[in-house]
C-alpha cells in the first residue's frame, strides 16, 4: 500500500515537472541564447572625444518635404533649398522670401554668377530666374548624364555629371567647352571613382575648382582647362580620413578656404584646413542607430551642405528632414 | 390529414452524422485546392529587414546554415577599400589574413583593374553570420546581402531561425520566386557573378 502511494506521488510531481517544462516553453519561447559568436562592434569607431567637436549646433531647420536634395546660398547669405518639385529662398536670417515650383526633381541647386537658379535635374541642368522663370535648359554630354553638382566659376559653369563620371565646363549658353578629370594617365589624372551617386562641385577662395572623388577618397583640384594641380585625401577609418568605399560624398569650402567634409554611412562633418590636414569635427555621427547603419545604400540618403558667409555650415539630414546649422564655438 | 413525421434520436444521429462527414470533406477539399492554386513556397529573409545577430549562423537545423552571404553584383562599388571585406582597422590593403573581415576567409578578392576589385562568396565556407553584410551596409553600398540558398535549405515547416529571427525578417515566399534583393538585382534568380 505505501510503495503504491510513493508511486503516485512521484508520477504526481513527474506530471507537475513535465507541465512547469511545457508552460515554459509555450509562454517564453525558450531560452535562445543572444550570443552572437560573429559579433561586428562598430560602435567604437562612431565614438568621438568631444574635445575634437569645435563645432555647436545653434539651429534646425524643419522643412515640410517629402525630398530633401539640395542647399546652396548667393553671395548676399540668402539661401536657397529645392526638394520635392519646389524652390525654396530664405533670406539671411532664415525668413522665407520666395520659392517656385518646379517641373521636375531637382538634384542639386546653385546659384549662377548673373542671380539665376542652377538645377541639374537627371541629364539636365535647368536654369531659372529668380521668380522662378524658366530661361532655358541644356543636356549633359549624353543620355547618361546624372547631374549631382554645379558651381559657377566666373563665366563658366561646372557641372558634376555622376552618370558620365566626369565633370562638364559650359559656357553660359549651356555649350559644352571642355570635360575634366577623365583618366589620362599621361597626364597624372587617375578618373572619378564614383561607386554611388554622390559626386560633388565648389569653388574655392580663388576662385579655382575642387572636385570629389570619393572612391578615391580624394579632393582634388583642377584649373580651368582640366589640369590637376593638387589632391588630398586618406582612406581610413581613423578621424583624420574618408572612412568606407566612398566618402567624402559632399563638401563645402569655408570662407577662410578650409574644407569642410561629409561622410556617409558614419555621418560625419569635419574640418580639414587649406592644406587638407585634419582640424576639427562639426558633427560626430548620431547615436548608434542599427537601422541607420543599413542606411548607407547606394541612394538612400541625400547629403548636401553649404556654408554662408559668416562661416556656418548648413548640413541636409535627410533622416530627420531638417537642415542643420552649426556655428563655430 | 398525415400525421406530422417526427425526427427519432437514431435519424438525427445519422443526419448529423453525414452533414460532418461532408463538411469535413468540403473543407478538406477546399484546403487542398487552395494550396495547390497558390503553389509551393519557400522560406526568405528580407535584407532590408535583417539586422545580422548571427542567428542564421547557429540556429539552421542544417550542420552548416543553409543562408549564405550573396552578393548583388549591380550595386557593388567594386572599392578597394571594402567594408565588407576588411577588417576597419586593417593597415595595408590586402589579402592577408588578418586583414578579413569574414571569420572563415568566405570572400574572394580579385583583381579587376586599377582600382576596381571583385568580391566573390564562397558558399562551402559562408556560414551566413552576416558579418560582412554589416560592414557592407556600414560603409559600403550594402551589396553583401544575407539570403536563404534553396539549394540548401531543406524548407523545414517551421524554420528554426524564422522562429528566433529578432528582426522578424523572415516569411514565406513564392517557389517561383524564392529570393527577396535589395537595391537593382533582378529578384527572379540569383545574384550571379558578371560574365568575365
Amino acid at each position: 500500500m505505501k510503495k503504491q502511494q510513493i508511486i503516485i506521488a512521484f508520477l504526481v510531481l513527474l506530471f507537475f515537472v513535465l507541465v512547469y517544462f511545457m508552460g515554459r516553453d509555450l509562454f517564453t519561447g525558450g531560452s535562445v541564447s543572444q550570443v552572437n559568436p560573429a559579433e561586428y562592434n562598430i560602435d567604437k569607431y562612431r565614438m568621438v572625444d568631444s574635445s575634437k567637436i569645435c563645432y555647436s549646433e545653434i539651429i534646425q531647420i524643419r522643412l515640410l518635404l517629402e525630398q530633401f536634395n539640395g542647399i546652396c546660398f548667393d553671395k548676399n547669405s540668402n539661401l536657397y533649398f529645392t526638394g520635392d518639385q519646389e524652390v525654396q529662398i530664405y533670406d539671411p536670417q532664415l525668413k522665407r522670401n520666395g520659392g517656385f515650383k518646379i517641373d521636375t526633381v531637382a538634384n542639386c541647386i546653385a546659384v549662377g554668377s548673373k542671380n539665376t537658379i542652377l538645377l541639374g535635374s537627371g541629364a539636365q541642368i535647368v536654369e531659372y530666374s529668380m521668380n522662378g522663370q524658366l530661361i532655358r535648359k541644356w543636356d549633359s554630354q549624353s543620355s547618361e548624364g546624372y547631374i549631382t553638382s554645379i558651381v559657377q566659376i566666373g563665366d563658366f559653369i561646372y557641372a558634376a555629371d555622376a552618370g558620365n563620371k566626369i565633370v562638364l565646363k559650359f559656357d553660359e549658353s549651356g555649350k559644352i567647352l571642355a570635360e575634366i578629370g577623365r583618366k589620362d594617365t599621361a597626364r597624372g589624372i587617375p578618373g572619378f571613382i564614383l561607386p554611388s551617386l554622390y559626386f560633388d562641385v565648389a569653388m574655392g577662395p580663388g576662385e579655382d575648382l575642387w572636385v570629389s572623388n570619393p572612391g578615391l577618397h580624394l579632393l582634388q583640384n583642377f584649373d580651368e582647362n582640366g589640369k590637376l594641380n593638387t589632391s588630398w585625401g586618406e582612406a581610413s577609418i581613423r578621424l583624420e580620413g574618408f572612412a568606407g568605399c566612398c566618402n567624402p560624398v559632399d563638401f563645402a569650402i569655408l570662407p577662410d578656404g578650409s574644407f569642410v567634409s561629409y561622410e556617409k554611412g558614419m555621418d560625419r562633418i569635419k574640418i580639414y584646413n587649406r592644406a587638407g590636414v585634419f582640424e576639427c569635427v562639426v558633427s560626430a555621427p548620431t547615436t548608434i542607430d542599427e537601422a541607420a547603419l543599413t542606411n548607407c545604400s547606394i541612394g538612400a540618403k541625400v547629403h548636401d551642405l553649404a556654408v554662408d558667409a559668416e562661416g556656418k555650415i548648413y548640413a541636409l539630414d535627410d533622416d530627420a528632414k531638417m537642415i542643420r546649422v552649426y556655428q563655430k564655438k | 390529414m398525415e400525421e406530422e413525421k417526427k425526427l427519432n434520436r437514431r435519424d438525427f444521429l445519422a443526419s448529423g452524422l453525414r452533414l460532418s462527414v461532408a463538411l469535413g470533406l468540403g473543407g478538406v477539399g477546399i484546403v487542398l485546392s487552395k494550396n495547390s492554386l497558390a503553389g509551393n513556397s519557400v522560406w526568405q529573409l528580407d535584407p532590408a529587414k535583417c539586422v545580422q545577430c548571427g542567428r542564421c549562423a547557429t540556429n539552421c537545423v542544417l550542420a552548416q546554415s543553409a543562408v549564405k552571404c550573396t552578393h548583388v553584383y549591380d550595386m557593388c562599388g567594386y572599392c578597394d577599400l571594402c567594408g565588407g571585406y576588411l577588417r576597419p582597422e586593417t593597415k595595408e590593403i590586402t589579402t592577408a589574413a588578418e586583414n578579413q573581415l569574414c571569420p572563415t576567409s568566405a570572400i574572394r578578392r580579385k583583381f579587376i583593374e586599377e582600382p576596381f576589385f571583385e568580391y566573390q562568396i564562397d558558399d562551402k565556407l559562408c556560414i551566413g553570420c552576416g558579418k560582412c553584410v554589416k560592414g557592407c551596409g556600414a560603409f559600403g553600398n550594402g551589396s553583401l546581402q544575407l539570403q536563404v540558398n534553396h539549394e540548401l535549405c531543406v524548407n523545414c515547416n517551421q524554420c528554426a531561425i524564422a522562429r528566433d529571427c529578432p528582426a522578424d525578417a523572415y516569411s514565406r515566399v513564392p517557389a517561383s520566386d524564392p529570393y527577396k534583393f535589395r537595391g537593382y538585382a533582378n529578384k527572379s534568380e540569383k545574384s550571379k557573378s558578371p560574365e568575365k
